[in-house]
């Protein structure tokens, strides 16, 4: 998210369009301009490059604090009332598991079961094609326009849910030139410069992000044997791309082709699913009321322990078509205004 | 950071990858300027960049840059291109 004038801190987007690399004039609204500072601001002390190997727990159950490793190596025990996690459905999970005890034997908040499970990523789709007119790809940010058309279910498509498509002007000169190396478009010697210029300003298209579906077999688990330079169990990620999904996707490479086509776009190309996807990761301590399938409530809470609280993707039962940290945020949000209400969240002592 | 043998070679590395075109009328990767911006700023890929400086000295049996460009082209052509179209 930009904005077109100076809004509390951050500057007005003046179209440097190297948005998904960070704003050097200060006017994308990522975290370390809009919440960060007020939070700081309200007595938030911030301890980075700490290393969180488990969360403890008390006679009663309750969490009582994390034990952690500071950057260089030291270890502390921080204790606290309320233990809230936001570490993404790898992160959340492996604390989970990693926090075993006698009275939580298979990880923390893990009585369903499902900790680590019904991992899901964002398939994308990604189709390109070159034009001969000059585009803006570099000029303001990257992906400028939606189209949510396939997105419902439609069951004469073959596959449950659909996609968002987000189309793109096209890349700046570094983003043109480090993706064309990539994707085997821009050759090294005599043929560099004519191919650079056909890519740059010429070639744009979109990305689909399909909505995975919970699968139980697609998992985060603690590895067996590799651990972090602390000692800690690594995670070990487990994931099989669905049918449905695939199915989806060749729909997404179909229509977007269509679409270039119509658009004048020649010498197509695209990739399904994209190599380095997965960034996106959702689902492994999934929201709730049933606390036999679900691992937290309705309020973010854990079912099992009343003072531990994740507000992160791992508590989304879908995945969406859509980025999903927005999401995030106003569900972090959501359950910190869960937090605050009496009767609803925790009694604190 | 990089003997002056690597740094030959790196240069006759770069001058491969991206070379001079009259008909666009740009500099090769190995012009002075632009040489000395990739040798100032590679900073956190020293490793790398030296590894393949090695790899490259190692498959010629002596410094790269001190091989004809033809020897060169036919040791690095293989690493370098990759197919396009």
């Amino acid at each position: 998210m930009r904005s077109s004038v100076d809004y509390e801190g951050y500057a007005k987007c003046t179209n440097l369009g190297h948005c998904t690399s960070g704003c050097a004039q200060g006017a994308k609204a990522s975290t370390d301009i809009t919440y960060w500072p007020a939070a700081i601001r309200a007595g938030v002390e911030l301890r980075t490059r700490c290393r969180v190997r488990e969360i403890t727990t008390n006679e009663h159950g309750m969490t009582s604090g994390v034990v952690y490793y500071e950057a260089d190596g030291v270890e502390q025990f921080q204790p606290a009332e309320v233990v809230i996690l936001a570490c993404n459905a790898v992160g959340t999970a492996r604390i989970l598991l990693n926090s075993v005890s006698a009275r939580f034997p298979t990880g923390l908040a893990n009585s369903s079961g499902l900790v680590g499970k019904n991992l899901m990523f964002h398939p994308y789709a990604r189709i390109a094609g070159y034009f001969d007119e000059m585009l803006d790809g570099y000029r303001g940010p990257g992906n400028c326009i939606w189209s949510q058309e396939f997105y419902e279910t439609d069951q004469s498509r073959g596959f449950m849910r659909g996609y968002t498509f987000e189309f793109s002007r096209g890349q700046g000169p570094v983003m043109a030139a480090v993706d064309g190396m990539q994707i085997g478009r821009l050759p090294w010697g005599a043929e560099h410069h004519r191919a650079y210029r056909k890519l740059f300003c010429h070639r744009t298209g979109m990305v689909a992000i399909c909505e995975d579906l919970p699968e139980e077999h697609n998992t985060v688990t603690l590895d067996p044997v590799l651990k972090d330079s602390k000692g800690i169990p690594a995670p070990k990620i487990t994931y099989t791309l669905s049918a449905n999904s695939r199915r989806m996707l060749d729909h997404a490479v179909a229509r977007a082709r269509e679409i270039l086509r119509a658009a004048g776009a020649y010498d197509l190309w695209y990739e399904a699913p994209i190599p380095g996807g997965g960034w996106h990761l959702m689902g492994t301590a999934r929201m709730g009321t049933d606390r036999a399938r679900s691992v937290v409530n309705e309020w973010g809470r854990s079912h099992d322990v009343k003072n531990l609280f994740i507000v992160d993707g791992s508590i989304f039962v879908t995945s969406g078509g859509v980025n999903p940290t927005r999401t995030i945020q106003a569900l972090a949000l959501y359950v910190a205004d869960s937090i605050k209400q009496p009767g609803h969240a925790v009694r604190l002592r | 950071m990089l003997s002056a043998d690597q740094c030959r070679s790196l240069r006759c590395l770069a001058e491969m990858m991206i070379p001079a075109s009259a008909e666009y009328g740009v500099p090769s990767a190995g012009d002075d300027a632009i040489f000395g911006d990739i040798l100032k700023s590679f900073g956190r890929d020293a490793g790398h960049v030296i590894a393949v400086l090695q790899t490259l000295d190692a498959m010629s049996s002596g410094p790269f840059a001190d091989l004809d460009p033809q020897r060169r082209d036919a040791i690095a052509r293989p690493k370098l291109y990759r197919d396009t179209d």
